[in-house]
């Protein structure tokens, strides 16, 4: 994963600006796809030269909001194995032939969203992201499509064409939100924006809402009869000030469950759901969808269902460039009440139609005939456990030749730590090397002191040595150098006395949460499909998502 | 199963255009455009507070509202396009799985089982010299009118432990369909299906089932209208709403479904639900009063494309109240003021009653002439714009309201759920009442 843009303000600040993590156990279920929120997440961004994306934000705040956005692509592409040799093209399979070395090579143009569009070798998904900031006027709603961008001219010849597309001519304008890039074709991805304040550092302001469009133009505009698919996106909110290490839980205040995270009254027996800490809210613990199994004839249109699900971890670490390795436990529910279990590993993104999944060895089964059963319901849901988001024995599916750790195995394998079974691990220990978020990581006393001159603070047992200062305007002892800290925990000097405040461990963590988006199509004989878009519902909250923004 | 009647006609025209056929007339009275404005301009800055909305169209709840079905099948009203919704309901009480509210319950026997009693709303318009023709315009009635008109059937659906239902709304799902239909069984042998102990030896062991359950299709056809259903406990006797702590196990979805020329068109929207606070309450009335179930939002949001006259793209927004008295048919009712931002940051509103039910495109809210309407593009001059939807009134029933919207366009459309803020915070505001009969 590269990052193709980086801001000045960026470097300025550090490189940590958004961090969600929640520790503890159940936390506030307030990922929420009809509310608008700090961090607005769009998992399904399509531009491939038949579908294109039509992403239209909004500020609901009568104040100014800004925000940085994140395109990741996930584009997949056919790959052989470096192994296979060739003497000619028609010796690999999806790629050609450098008869130089005389194995085969990719094709960049040979597009996949699964390996079986690649028979019989794998369609490789690389993780790339490009940034870009956009700044709202109070209440304003803005658009682009995906594959054009948008220029920072309030009327512009591009921005003209666009409309022209909805229009079918005319000349609109809007205050623009600032220049956006156009994206390459193809693009499956999807597209993160944090609210940040003036100075670049995310905000509590809750303000930003969106929805996104998937079809072609010439649906949109009425010119011809397509499928077109809109869902809102998703929205994580923020209370207080989001730091570096946030929570937003509520807890149950008395009562048989006091002091324990709760999401209402209902899990608070005796007592109330309150006191909200701040923090950006955690990720669901499960999201659920009610489909179509695949195959199914619907009995009005009398076409054949399938369903496209696209599932983006809640955890990205974008300053690091390292794809997050996730995977969804799928609990597949029919009206006949069996249930049967699954579970599909994944890096970046997952966009893949359940009937693709139905034989890719996943196991996963959603064919209503298989089945006996038309209506299904999918519950879906990290794995337990923790995997080393980074270190030696990160866990991912292999994209790069030149990964020591994909040494002698194909692309497209899912490779760790030779030690752990699963990716699993216990602690950051097993995760040897692993990164540390440091952007604002420093030490400051475990404790605060309260002081009127510096006398106060050197009569701190944890303040010999005039490291400590007194800060009158705060009235509180605070530590005078203090010192980076990569390791929390440790580097801080004085013992117990300080402590590292702020910087994140990116070894042994939690599976990345899920969040998604289901998109049904019904393909009648001989005619145009229909597809439309659902958001995914959530159940509970789970801890320990990250997102780590250059 | 049964029928009622709402009410008829309170003067105000109804109309479902999916695609603007119907022209509404609308009058505004200037003191109401006023009183509006401050209204609007109160409920702006009250949106910025802190407070939670509580509807949710993503969670699991314990009343979900369906604001939009719509059947036409031999597309009478919707340009000779045959339409259908196909309506998804499932239960996620899921016993002994960790996270879900039911994980504590055993697997064993009838525990997860929920029932939902469910509510079809009717908003169909009929003639007044023949009260068995829908209509949209008087032009249908010839010398008679067209009359506004709401009724609604109740019935109920009882779901198995994590089971999934779907149905057509022009047909229902009776009991030849239903996926579990044994009642029970014998416990000894020989094992045989069972409905009382005394058809056994040993004990009749009641199964997970969907006995009970008849849906039945909406009453017209075409059907223009809203569903509603409440969680109830199957186990109780009679059974109640579910106020347990395992109820806000409910979810579902509708998709419109069309067939065009040579074409399926489908636009999906999540069921929005309500949650159960747990404070009990009485079994028929239920307070959404953010003590006992969640409350209403104070604000509704909108992200749009303005209707382009000029071009065949709009967007069709549906409403329907939040509290209903089914006992005394009386409909909800409430006044919607509409306060609609461009991308310049240039603020217009409008109001409109809601009265049951409201669907029109957005760009007949204020004027039957969609060219001149505060929701045209070409009144605009941009393309996309935001509009807050802020409930007001003091009807008995309360005055939040629910939503959908769904963008048309000769190509297709698609559909999606409204945002919403805030929820209504004023002591003295009367809470959304649903009155079961």
């Amino acid at each position: 994963m590269r990052g193709l843009k980086r801001n000045p303000w960026l470097f300025g600040l550090g490189v940590l600006l958004a961090v969600l993590v929640v520790y503890g156990g159940h936390a506030r279920a307030d990922v929420t796809t009809d509310q608008s929120a700090s961090i607005i997440i769009f998992p399904k961004v399509i531009v491939d030269g038949t579908r294109d994306t039509f992403i239209q934000i909004a500020n609901t705040d009568n104040m100014q909001a800004n925000a940085e956005c994140v395109y990741i692509n996930t584009a997949g592409t056919c790959y052989d194995t470096p192994s296979e040799g060739c003497s000619v093209d028609t010796n690999c399979a999806a790629n050609t032939c450098d008869t130089g070395s005389g194995t085969c090579v990719v094709t960049p143009t040979q597009t996949c969203s699964v390996d079986t569009d690649c028979p019989p070798n794998v369609c490789v998904h690389q993780c790339t992201e490009v940034n870009f900031q956009i700044f709202l006027t109070g209440q304003q709603p803005t658009f682009w499509f995906a594959s054009e961008g948008r220029s920072d001219s309030d009327v512009d010849f591009r921005l003209d064409s666009q409309v022209a597309k909805v229009t079918g001519g005319g000349c609109l304008g809007g205050f623009s939100p600032g220049r956006i890039q156009p994206l390459p074709v193809p693009f499956v991805g999807e597209l993160k924006c944090i609210e940040i304040d003036a100075s670049g550092a995310p905000v509590a302001q809750n303000s930003l809402k969106g929805e996104a469009i998937v079809g072609s133009p010439g649906v949109i505009t009425g010119s011809v009869v397509g499928p077109i698919s809109e869902y809102n996106a998703i929205g994580i909110k923020a209370s207080g000030a989001p730091s570096l290490e946030l929570t937003g839980q509520t807890v149950c205040a008395g009562g048989d469950n006091a002091g324990l995270p709760c999401s209402g009254a209902l899990e608070c027996p005796g007592g109330t759901c309150s006191s909200v800490t701040t923090g950006y809210n955690a990720c669901p613990a499960a999201l659920y969808v009610n489909h179509y199994g695949d195959g199914a004839i619907d009995s009005f249109t009398g076409a054949t269902s399938d369903t496209e699900l696209t599932l983006v971890p809640c955890s990205e670490l974008l300053e690091q460039q390292t794809p997050v390795h996730a995977s969804a436990v799928f609990r597949i529910t029919t009206e006949l009440e069996q249930s049967v279990s699954c579970s599909v590993p994944f890096d970046c993104l997952l966009n893949a139609r359940l009937s693709d999944l139905d034989t890719n060895g996943s196991g996963c089964n959603f064919n209503a005939a298989l089945l006996g059963s038309e209506n299904l319901k999918s519950r879906i849901r990290p794995p337990s456990g923790s995997i080393c988001y980074s270190g030696d024995n990160r866990c991912h599916i292999c994209v790069d030749v030149n990964d020591p750790a994909c040494s002698g195995v194909p692309l497209g394998t899912i490779v760790g730590g030779p030690s752990l079974i699963g990716c699993a691990c216990g602690s950051d220990s097993d995760c040897p090397n692993f990164l540390t978020a440091t952007g604002s990581g420093s030490c400051a006393l475990s404790a605060s002191t309260a002081c009127t001159q510096e006398s106060d603070c050197n009569a701190n047992a944890g303040c010999t040595g005039g490291v400590c200062i007194c800060d009158t305007e705060g009235g509180t002892c605070i530590v005078a150098t203090p010192a980076a800290c990569p390791i929390p925990g440790e580097d801080c000097p004085n013992g117990t006395d300080q402590t590292c405040s702020g910087a994140i461990s990116l070894g042994c963590r939690p599976w990345p949460g899920l969040l998604g988006v289901a998109e049904e199509f019904q393909t009648p004989a001989s005619q145009i499909p229909g597809t439309a878009a659902v958001n995914l519902h959530m159940e509970g909250s789970r801890p320990g998502d990250v997102i780590i923004v250059p | 199963m049964e029928t009622k009647v709402f009410r008829k006609d309170l003067g105000v025209a109804r109309e479902w255009n999916e695609r603007r056929w119907a022209m509404v007339k609308t009058t505004r009275v200037a003191w109401v455009a006023t009183l509006a404005g401050l209204a609007l301009a109160l409920c702006l800055f009250g949106a910025l507070s802190p407070v939670q909305a509580r509807t949710t169209s993503d969670q699991p709840a314990a009343i979900l509202y369906w604001p939009k079905i719509v059947v036409d099948t031999t597309g009478r009203y919707t340009g000779g396009v045959p339409t259908d919704t196909l309506i998804r309901l499932s239960n996620t009480c899921a016993p002994g799985i960790t996270g879900n509210p039911c994980a504590g319950l055993s697997t064993t026997g009838l525990n997860g089982m929920k029932q939902a009693h469910c509510f079809y709303i009717d908003a169909n318009s009929h003639c007044s010299n023949n009260t068995t023709q829908i209509c949209q315009t008087g032009a249908e009635c010839g010398v008679g009118s067209c009359v506004p008109g709401w009724s609604e059937i109740d019935f109920e659906i009882v779901l198995t432990k994590e089971q999934p239902l779907a149905w057509h709304a022009s047909e229902g799902l009776g009991r030849g369909d239903l996926p579990m239909y044994i009642p029970g069984l014998c416990g000894l042998p020989p094992i045989h299906i069972c409905t009382s102990d005394s058809q056994c030896n040993g004990g009749c062991i009641r199964q997970q089932s969907n006995i009970g359950t008849g849906i039945p299709p909406v009453p017209e056809d075409p059907f223009i209208g809203s569903l509603q259903c409440i969680e109830y406990d199957p186990l109780a006797n009679p059974p109640v709403p579910d106020q347990t702590a395992t109820t806000n196990t409910l979810k579902g979805e509708a998709t419109i479904e069309s067939i065009p020329v040579d074409a399926v068109d489908l636009a999906s929207y999540n069921a929005v639900g309500v949650k159960f606070l747990g404070s009990p309450g009485a079994s028929d009335e239920l307070l959404l009063d953010g003590v006992e179930y969640d409350s209403c939002p104070a604000s509704l949001i909108l992200d749009h494309l303005f209707d382009n006259p000029e071009s065949p793209y709009l967007t069709d927004l549906t409403l329907v109240p939040c509290g209903n008295d089914f006992l005394s048919q009386t409909c909800g009712v409430a006044t919607a003021q509409f306060v609609v931002f461009n991308e310049f940051e240039q603020r217009f509103s409008t109001t409109r009653l809601v009265d049951c039910f409201l669907e029109t495109p957005i760009s007949n809210l204020d004027t039957p002439d969609p060219t001149r309407s505060i929701f045209s593009v070409l009144v605009q001059g941009t393309l996309v714009g935001q509009t807050r939807i802020h409930p007001v009134g003091n009807a008995p029933t309360g005055r939040g309201l629910v939503g959908v919207a769904r963008f048309l366009t000769e190509g297709g459309s698609t559909a999606y759920n409204l945002h919403q803020a805030g929820s209504p915070t004023a002591p003295a505001a009367q809470p959304d009442i649903i009155t079961i009969p």
